[in-house]
């Protein structure tokens, strides 16, 4: 998936911010990363509502940095090195291995 | 510097007044507790998700206050404390002589918060889907659990504890029982949502604060969300002195977390500790057994600590949490009270 690294300082960030944290620069460009699963859950229930099939939900640290919430593919586990995209705003796992 | 308190009922979604009249409830409540009229009040802070299109200019017009003194406050579960620090600061400094704090919310849906709380969330997070801040917190858990060796059982520890504060019983077992919302978290986790209002009065009065601080954005929401900022603001008291903690309680973790960071000691002694009484923390049953009333959630704890301060505890801290920015809290704080 697509990132933002800071030309200044290549400190890679997403979601996207308006100034660099770590150099305070306020230019960017995009860079592709993948990553590694930290944690997995399943969310089965919300508010008056049930999820079928229940969505798998990790947080993946992405190799430029950025920590991000992520959908999943059933079956993923902590430690896997995954490929993702951005499918209408939400980090997705693509298929296949990484 | 704290004179007066009220907290209203609590309301399931759709049941309860509109905000607006939640919070008059609670003024009035908190102004009679202290023993003041509204013509004494000269500064009001208002926290609310709900009161749209209305401000807190509104609720000062709708209450017939003449201010000197006006803050508008959005900082979620951190808004009690965050209002609680401007208005001492204001009576401090003579901008003011009487504040009144007023954090609420009537809810019929939660949904449109709970998905689109920041444009972060609603851009990146609700598309997932991630069913509110349940996944980013039972995500959190996870951590927690593997860097402390922790299982569900300390949490629960804590869970039970609190309904027992509360008044209703909630076994170990029951609690283990429950079914699974987001994997580690259950239903008895995952505070339910109310609506409801709390009220303080800041102004010479029986309570003094000792100490307040807060942090905002300490891990630029790449951390392991296993630190709030609390530990690294410099409050004057030492663990043992103090009689009850009230601590956000939005998921038991949390409140593990900030008792840690707060130099109370490591989790699962600390959950051990709470279980049998040695350690009173949220003495009225928190958000986990009498549910999140939206922002006055974060002043129950306030108010609560005040309540026990008048029943003989000396010494009480309050902390706050929130505003999930993407994965968790972006604002910590705490406030050290003890009787004047």
């Amino acid at each position: 998936m697509i990132v933002w690294v800071c030309t200044g300082c290549g400190r890679g960030a997403f979601p996207r911010r308006l100034l660099c944290p770590d150099c305070g620069g306020g230019e960017w460009t995009e860079a592709e990363s993948e990553g590694v699963v930290e944690e997995v859950t399943v969310l089965r229930r919300g508010p008056g509502r049930t999820y079928e099939p229940a969505p798998s939900i990790g947080s993946v640290r992405l190799d430029l940095g950025p920590l991000v919430v992520a959908r999943l593919e059933a079956g993923t586990a902590p430690g896997d090195r995954i490929r993702l995209r951005l499918d209408g705003g939400a980090p997705t796992m693509l298929g296949g291995d990484a | 510097m704290i004179a007066g308190i009220a907290e209203t009922p609590y309301f399931r979604l759709g049941e309860g007044p509109p905000a607006l009249e939640l919070l008059a409830d609670a003024a009035r409540g908190a102004l009679a507790d202290a023993g003041l009229a509204p013509r004494d009040v000269d500064g009001l802070a208002v926290a609310s998700f709900s009161l749209a299109p209305d401000r807190a200019i509104d609720v000062a017009w709708r209450l017939g206050l003449r201010l000197r003194w006006l803050s508008d406050e959005a900082t979620g579960g951190a808004s009690a404390l965050n209002m609680l620090q401007h208005a001492l600061r204001a009576v401090e400094a003579g901008d003011a002589k009487v504040v009144l704090l007023l954090a609420g919310d009537s809810f019929t849906d939660f949904s449109p918060i709970a998905e689109s709380l920041n444009s972060a969330m609603r851009d990146h997070l609700t598309p997932i889907p991630h069913g509110g801040p349940n996944a980013l917190f039972a995500l959190l858990t996870q951590r927690h659990m593997a860097a402390h060796g922790l299982a569900r059982e300390d949490y629960g520890r804590v869970v039970c504890a609190q309904h027992a504060a509360a008044g209703r019983e909630l076994s170990l077992e029951e609690y283990l029982a429950a079914p699974m919302v987001v994997d580690p978290l259950t239903r008895y986790d995952c505070v339910p949502i109310r609506s409801g209002a709390c009220a303080v009065v800041v102004a010479e009065g029986e309570v003094r604060i000792r100490s307040i601080g807060a942090r905002f954005n300490l891990d630029q929401q790449e951390g392991d969300g296993l630190r709030t900022g609390l530990g690294e603001i410099p409050l004057d008291f030492r663990p043992a002195e103090v009689d009850v903690a009230e601590i956000y309680d939005d998921y038991p973790a949390m409140v593990l977390v900030q008792l840690e960071e707060l130099g109370f000691g490591a989790p699962r002694e600390l959950a051990e500790r709470i279980a049998g009484g040695r350690l009173r923390v949220n003495t009225a049953g928190g958000q986990l057994a009498n549910g999140q009333a939206g922002i006055a959630g974060g002043m129950h704890g306030l108010v609560e600590a005040v309540r026990q301060l008048r029943g003989g505890a000396r010494t009480a801290l309050v902390t706050g949490y929130g505003m999930i920015v993407y994965r968790h809290g972006a604002i910590a704080n705490a406030a050290v009270l003890e009787r004047s």
